[in-house]
């Protein structure tokens, strides 16, 4: 038994969906027999986490501050052991524009792409550059921010014309935006548990609308499909490529990966990695989890351990 | 309609009493011949077509979650099953509060004071925004209840400025949360019943700069560069008629306003 504190909230926009993920982390670990030490993340971070001298954090975090390394380096000062990956690999997979960039590196197809800077925009003249990139990737175009989890501030641009709006819209989240080519095609989530890759999760849709925020996070809005019903082959590539953007990015414990399955040529492009995917009830990891014969206790167990045995960073 | 049709309306009616200008307007309960069902605890003519929703969170408390329907004797039974099964009652206690102090027969002046503070707090709302919005906003001029409907450029969507806005520590109801076909996505709606004065002005004064960063990053990014200005002077009628409208109007380039990366 350990004393576990479960870090959830915290300011970020996937507040809410962290809120979930923990509520249900905290749940798990009561039926398992641990200790839980309930922290919504927030200027006492630091003195509550030294007053309860947890044995383990679990990071149930989304998004800014808790995904991105911030939370994790907070926790190596402090020396204690968290789940999850540790600051460098957080700081990659949050960064979708450094992300891609090892990706391409790498040899691990990702859609084509532009990233721009706002000061590229406000004081190169980048603007001009626009019509190049268009012709480029060809429309439509996806335009997000680097750093945002669960589709916020993702537009599709179907016209030069909508373009502009939607890298105001990018810019509202960060001051760093990609724009890439739109991958038409099944979208497939493949989750990674310890190094080993989970079977293949499906986001079906219900209506012809993009996988959005809400319609991530309410039942009903997109069906699942887990095992994905794949071609021949295809499964076991979208999971080599999923392991190999983990190792890539030095991911440890768990995480996801995106991925689009291009209905034009038939082949997968690795669209992001999260460092810490959603454990909501509607979350895909847990869903591909369970289909591993992996309950969510069992998981949150698994990820424990794996948070206690890691050495600690230097 | 509703007669010639045989249909229900259910009237839900919170802001109703909360009036800045003339006179309350009447409720759809009352035009279909049923009596007095805006003020609370009376019981008139039943009207045979809406059902009316009241609530004492905007005229006593927020806090006390109790309100009042009026509705044929049918619905009422049903309610009242739905209700039981939903929370078991509400608390008998808080109820014989709310009677004792109906019974005193002072609310009308405390609705009145409440009217007094939100019609100051909505000015105040209402110059801050001549102030501060960009000149291609719009906005309404509620002469009731407690919001503000702003409408900005249409190229700004206002789920995404609220992420902006919340790191500058203000929030605001973007417009497409008052639809369900995706319009309003430029819109806002802003309560000006729940800051103080001081707050409003500081909160729009950001909410404004936000907005000015996006319009001129907009201007780059298209080229046509309309980095708007500050309005040398306050336009003293925007807002003095109902749905005051600002027309745009060309402004000079203005390089060190444009936004800021941080």
């Amino acid at each position: 038994m350990s004393r576990v504190a479960v870090l959830k909230g915290g300011r970020s926009l996937e507040r809410q969906v962290s809120l979930r993920s923990g509520a249900r982390v905290e749940d798990a670990l009561a039926r398992l027999g641990h200790e839980v030490v309930s922290v919504d993340v927030g200027l006492d971070l630091i003195r509550r986490l030294r007053e309860a001298q947890p044995d383990v954090a679990f990071v149930a975090l989304h998004g800014r501050d808790g995904e991105d390394g911030t939370v994790q380096e907070l926790l190596e000062i402090l020396d204690v052991p968290y789940t999850g990956s540790g600051v460098l690999a957080c700081v990659c997979a949050m960064d979708k524009v450094l992300t891609k960039h090892l990706m391409v590196e790498a040899g691990i197809p990702t859609p084509e792409f532009f990233a721009f800077s706002e000061t590229a925009f406000r004081d190169l003249g980048a603007a001009e550059a626009l019509p190049a990139i268009e012709e480029r990737l060809s429309f439509p175009i996806v335009v997000k921010p680097s750093s945002q989890g669960s589709a916020l501030g993702v537009k599709f641009a179907a016209t030069a014309a909508e373009v502009p709006a939607a890298l105001v819209s990018a810019f509202s989240y960060d001051p760093k935006v990609l724009l890439e080519r739109h991958v038409p095609g099944r979208e497939l989530a493949v989750s990674v548990l310890d190094g080993e890759p989970l079977p293949v999760v499906e986001a079906v849709p219900r209506d012809d609308h993009f996988y959005d925020f809400e319609s991530r996070y309410d039942i009903g809005a997109t069906d699942f499909v887990c095992p994905a019903e794949l071609p021949e082959g295809v499964t076991e590539r979208v999971q080599e490529m999923a392991v190999s953007t983990y190792r890539l990015l030095g991911l440890a414990g768990f995480g996801r990966v995106d991925l689009m399955l291009d209905s034009g040529d038939g082949k997968p492009y690795v669209l992001e990695a999260n460092p810490i995917p959603g454990l909501t009830d509607t979350s895909l990891l847990p869903q591909a989890a369970d289909a591993a014969g992996i309950g969510f206790d069992s998981l949150v167990e698994r990820l424990l351990e794996l948070a206690e045995a890691r050495p600690a960073a230097a | 309609m509703a007669r010639e049709r045989e249909l229900l309306i259910l009237e839900d009616n919170p802001y109703g009493l909360l009036r800045y200008e003339g006179e309350l307007l009447p409720t759809l309960y009352s035009l279909d011949g049923g009596g007095l069902a805006q003020a609370p605890g009376s019981a008139g003519r039943a009207a045979p077509f809406v059902m009316y929703l009241g609530t004492f969170s905007k005229i006593l408390s927020p806090g006390i979650r109790l309100g009042w329907v009026v509705a044929p004797p049918p619905v009422l039974e049903k309610i009242k099953v739905g209700k039981q099964a939903a929370d078991l009652c509400t608390s008998t206690l808080s109820q014989l509060m709310v009677q004792a102090y109906f019974e005193q027969g002072h609310w009308g002046e405390y609705v009145g004071s409440l009217t007094g503070l939100y019609r100051r707090r909505r000015d105040t709302m209402l110059d801050a925004l001549a102030d501060h919005f960009p000149p291609q906003a719009e906005w309404t001029r509620p002469a009731g209840g407690l919001f503000i409907w702003a409408t900005l450029p249409d190229f700004i969507d206002t789920t995404d400025l609220l992420a902006r806005a919340l790191r500058e520590n203000v929030a605001f109801v973007p417009g497409s949360a008052a639809y369900l076909d995706g319009r309003g996505h430029s819109s806002m709606r802003l309560n000006f019943s729940g800051s103080n004065e001081e707050e409003i002005r500081e909160g729009i004064r950001r909410v404004g700069k936000v907005i000015e960063e996006q319009v001129a990053l907009f201007g780059t990014l298209t080229g046509t560069a309309q980095a708007p200005a500050r309005r040398s002077e306050p336009e003293a009628p925007a807002g003095t008629e109902p749905g005051a409208r600002v027309l745009p109007m060309p402004r000079r380039g203005d390089a060190g306003r444009r936004a800021g990366s941080q």
